[in-house]
């Protein structure tokens, strides 16, 4: 189980993280959600090891840390093919990586761009290889940070699916960020909504999204409208 | 158009010193600047892509020696070769070796504050996503280097430049001894002080043309290499 306790973070004099308590449960799905600056990257990158917290302590259990997959907001795509660019996430001793790589390029819609450099990839492009090269790797702690807020509706589309696979295939243990509350509907579980480095609500997709009986959380909520109509999940 | 064909004469003239002092001018510029990238780019790269504490002085410190005046580098390597000085006994004062010490001393902070600059760019955003996908440090660093080759390819430019244009430092240490350590900066400036403007211009079109030539060859061999930018 991934457990933070009293972890604090601050840049500069200002504190952008401030979380007492917080688990989650292996092979669950959990969506973070909250306004700009609301500490959601800062999570993100203290559970990914890319940051360190100020105060507090952060348990990720051996096994776990081990296979920890970390997409940020920004992924960056090497200078060369879109194909090498997710083959580098495999090892070299492993069989067949380029097929590997070939069939995730595929399920994220870029098997015609296998050979384009990944400097002159579009922002959504870029997006959904860094994507590809998350799911050549088997992880059980999949860290994703705004996995499709460059791309386009079809590709988030596939992003999302593709997403769903390789959940049901690992049971990985997955927390997204998302500005998108209908996509944290479609895909978490239980959702974590933060303002201001604090955790205002915690708990079931349905139950945040639509019983939250926290005013903030609500403000937030309705400012935000879902997308579409309320399905029960 | 008199100062060019001045220029050509002297460059494929009967003029044995002249090439003699080219010779010796690319002879230091070169060594200089391999030997300063040499340190320097590995160093900067290091530096741009570790966070340390004491980083921002360390920075701070390179880009003050960035800007060091050659006569201050020259003054130093004078004292340290100098028959007093702790490495006199080498007698190395008044020699090309001299001079390509101080061209080192001019040149590395500069190859470590591009490298830096250049590798800092990037370091943070290729740092995420490397270790997101669990890339080890060797594989990071390599990438990297990929990444920033064609800028770091430059900083050997840069340095060429800075090497073969320098006078202060040549003449101090140097001594712009006849047929030894006579390079093209320090002859214009005698050319000059002795009133001989026509050729100290013509000294100077020369020089420029070869820097020219060796940026444009280098330039090519860094388009063979990695392709055009």
């Amino acid at each position: 189980m991934v457990r933070l306790e009293n972890v604090k973070k601050n840049y500069a004099s200002r504190c952008v993280l401030d979380i007492p308590q917080l688990q989650l449960t292996p092979g669950r799905r959990y969506a973070l959600i909250g306004p700009n600056g609301s500490g959601k990257s800062t999570l993100l990158r203290l559970l990914a090891g890319t940051l360190l917290p100020d105060e507090g302590s952060i348990h990720i259990p051996d096994v776990c840390r081990q296979s920890v997959g970390y997409l940020p907001q920004k992924p960056y795509a090497y200078g060369f093919s879109v194909l090498k660019n997710v083959c580098i996430a495999l090892s070299k001793n492993q069989s067949s990586a380029d097929e590997r790589a070939k069939r995730a390029l595929d399920e994220v819609g870029m098997a015609s761009l296998l050979h384009a450099r990944g400097g002159t990839l579009s922002g959504g492009e870029a997006q959904r290889m860094a994507f590809a090269r998350m799911l050549v790797q088997e992880r059980s702690l999949l860290l994703l940070d705004e996995p499709t807020s460059a791309t386009d509706i079809a590709g988030t589309q596939l992003v999302e699916e593709a997403l769903l696979r390789y959940y049901k295939k690992t049971g990985c243990t997955l927390l997204f960020a998302t500005h998108a509350l209908a996509q944290a509907e479609r895909l978490a579980d239980e959702i974590i909504l933060l303002d201001h480095g604090r955790i205002l609500e915690f708990g079931p997709t349905a139950e945040v999204l639509y019983q939250s009986e926290n005013e903030q959380a609500r403000a937030f909520l309705n400012f935000w409208q879902l997308e579409k109509p309320i399905t029960s999940n | 158009m008199e100062v060019i064909r001045e220029a050509f004469l002297l460059l494929f003239g009967e003029n044995g010193e002249l090439r003699q002092i080219i010779g010796v001018t690319l002879q230091m510029s070169f060594t200089s600047t391999i030997i300063s990238t040499c340190i320097g780019i590995p160093l900067g790269v290091f530096i741009g892509m570790r966070q340390f504490r004491g980083k921002r002085l360390i920075l701070r410190f390179t880009h003050t020696l960035m800007g060091l005046p050659p006569v201050v580098a020259g003054l130093l390597v004078f004292f340290l070769l100098s028959r007093s000085g702790p490495l006199g006994q080498y007698r190395l004062l008044y020699s090309v070796t001299a001079m390509v010490v101080a061209q080192v001393l001019l040149i590395t902070p500069i190859a470590v504050g591009l490298s830096s600059s250049i590798v800092s760019a990037q370091a943070p955003l290729m740092r995420e996503t490397a270790l997101g996908m669990g890339l080890s440090k060797g594989r990071q660093l390599l990438y990297t280097l990929y990444e920033c080759r064609r800028q770091l390819f430059s900083v050997l430019f840069t340095g060429f430049g800075r090497a073969i244009s320098e006078v202060g430092a040549a003449q101090l240490v140097g001594g712009n001894v006849q047929y030894k350590t006579r390079v093209m900066t320090t002859a214009i400036v005698l050319e000059t002080n002795k009133g001989n403007f026509g050729l100290a211009v013509a000294l100077g079109v020369i020089l420029l043309i070869i820097a020219f030539v060796v940026t444009s060859v280098a330039q090519r061999l860094q388009e063979g290499l990695y392709g055009k930018a």
